[in-house]
């Protein structure tokens, strides 16, 4: 977009409000210098060069004598506009002619775009730029923003735009007529910064330094102002600043995230420091290795607080053995019953590997919200594996409003579902749109090519 | 509107998990105790 128009027409200022009215258009038409041919020129006085639509010499309309700046005899086949030179249509509440074409590529590559220049005679030059289906409104802008030393950012007013490409573009093909003398093979320097939906453009040539800004449009929007009935170019991948709706929940669902980790955090280090961690009965029983016995109860004892976890430890010298519990803790006031069954057992050895072993001399069970009041423990036990049969004992200890962690990891996965699904979706799209850029902030994997040379 | 949906599900994560933790309840432990059905309480005695 190197051609800002100095010297040429007066461009309007970055608010977009035209510093002058141009005034209405006049049609002019004359010969064209190279082949004779009819050539139009649709707003004389702000153009400085138009293209023959015949031969496609580009003609210098700002000499009497219509001097040819360039020759160029490719046939207007080799590129045709979407949309056609002369083309009015409403973009951005104002009314656009199209009145220029361009089409422009990578020195280093053979990678090309289309440029549209678009003018109203209040308001003046525009820009749209469509790179493989994605489309942007551009605009120049007067004020120069601010490279940051050392870094690949630039920053226009509070937005900071991050550096997406930097190369040499050349023009390769040219129809219309345009602000300033377009020559095929002129080439510019040009750095792409993005910030999307907004992307700033960098462009330098011997004579002058342009910026400007574009603003992803989607493509249906194009096609509706511009009245275009055949199909838009499906869009390639991810365009350089094409906004990325899962990209901007990803932003706000991040910041809900963290509030949720803070409050579930928070609330669980209250909750655990206001636990008894009491223990509300302790005592030792007798058994019988290898046997069932039933019908052992326990004392009466009281747990306290209004309504907690009980925990419920059982301790047994079990060693290459097992120790089962079944009963229940009944309140003994109105015969509320709660079931449980409880497993002990502990196995070790040697083998090829070295010394195993599995299970431990002691588990425990918790049991949720149980009211305050006196309770008492019903009891069957049974046991197996033992080789020493001799009479032994396993000690219960109950224990009232223990510190739990099951809910706050729980809840912790749940609210950290969303935001990872979401996470991933932002950079598999982050990714794809970083891929055509030298800049990636993503570490490309190798492929098995690469890695091998 | 993936945004609100997300807001609306942690807010009832963090309130099921301030309910139940506050009063001594595992999300999938047991809470709730049954009436003896004429065995429990003869052990008792």
């Amino acid at each position: 977009m190197v051609g800002s128009g100095t010297g040429g027409p007066q461009l309007p200022n970055e608010s977009g409000e035209p510093d002058k009215p141009t005034g209405k258009p006049r049609v002019k038409s004359f010969s064209c210098t190279a082949c004779g041919a009819s050539v139009t020129l649709r707003y004389p006085g702000a153009s400085m060069s138009v293209v023959c639509d015949s031969c496609h010499s580009v003609i210098d309309v700002t000499d009497e004598n219509y001097t040819i700046l360039t020759k160029y005899y490719a046939k207007t086949g080799a590129y045709k506009p979407i949309i056609p030179l002369g083309t009015r249509g409403k973009l951005k509440d104002r009314t656009w002619e199209v009145i220029g074409y361009i089409v422009r590529s990578d020195v280093k590559s053979s990678y090309s775009w289309e440029e549209f220049l678009l003018f109203n005679p209040y308001y003046g030059y525009r820009w749209l730029v469509q790179d493989h289906g994605h489309w942007n409104f551009v605009r120049t802008i007067k004020e120069k923003p601010d490279e940051i030393a050392g870094t690949s950012w630039a920053q226009l007013g509070e937005k900071r735009y991050k550096v997406f490409n930097r190369g040499q573009a050349e023009v390769t093909y040219v129809l219309g007529e345009f602000y300033w003398r377009v020559v095929v093979g002129s080439r510019v320097y040009a750095t792409d910064y993005i910030c999307p939906p907004e992307m700033l453009s960098y462009e330098k040539d011997d004579n002058e330094v342009v910026w400007s800004i574009a603003e992803y449009v989607q493509a249906r929007v194009i096609a509706d102002a511009f009245k275009i009935t055949i199909p838009m170019q499906y869009a390639i991948g991810v365009g350089p600043n094409q906004p990325a709706p899962i990209t901007q929940s990803w932003q706000t669902i991040k910041l809900w995230w963290m509030v949720f980790l803070a409050v579930l955090t928070c609330a669980q280090i209250a909750l655990a420091g206001m636990c008894l961690n009491a223990t509300a009965f302790q005592s030792n029983y007798p058994f019988t290795p290898n046997t069932k016995a039933t019908d052992l109860t326990t004392q009466v004892f009281t747990l306290e607080k209004g309504s907690a976890n009980v925990k419920i430890v059982f301790e047994a010298p079990v060693d290459n053995s097992w120790f089962y519990v079944g009963g229940e803790l009944v309140n003994d006031t109105d015969g509320t019953s709660y079931p449980f069954e409880q497993t002990v057992e502990f196995y070790s050895g040697s083998d090829s590997d070295g010394y195993w072993s599995e299970g431990a001399k002691s588990s425990s069970l918790l049991i949720s919200a149980v009211p305050a009041g006196k309770y008492y423990l019903n009891l069957d036990t049974e046991s197996g594996d033992y080789k020493d049969l001799t009479p032994n004992s396993f000690t219960l200890t109950v224990q009232r409003d223990v510190t739990m962690y099951a809910n706050y990891f729980l809840c912790l996965f749940f609210v950290s579902v969303m935001p990872a699904f979401v996470w991933m979706m932002s950079r598999q799209t982050e990714v794809s749109r970083w891929s055509n850029s030298d800049f990636s902030p993503y570490p490309s994997i190798p492929t098995v090519s690469s890695s091998s040379s | 509107m993936a945004q609100k949906i997300y807001i609306a599900w942690g807010i009832l994560i963090c309130a099921l998990f301030l309910y139940n933790t506050a009063r001594g309840a595992e999300f999938f432990g047991s809470t709730t105790g049954s009436k003896p059905t004429g065995g429990a309480a003869h052990y008792h005695k």
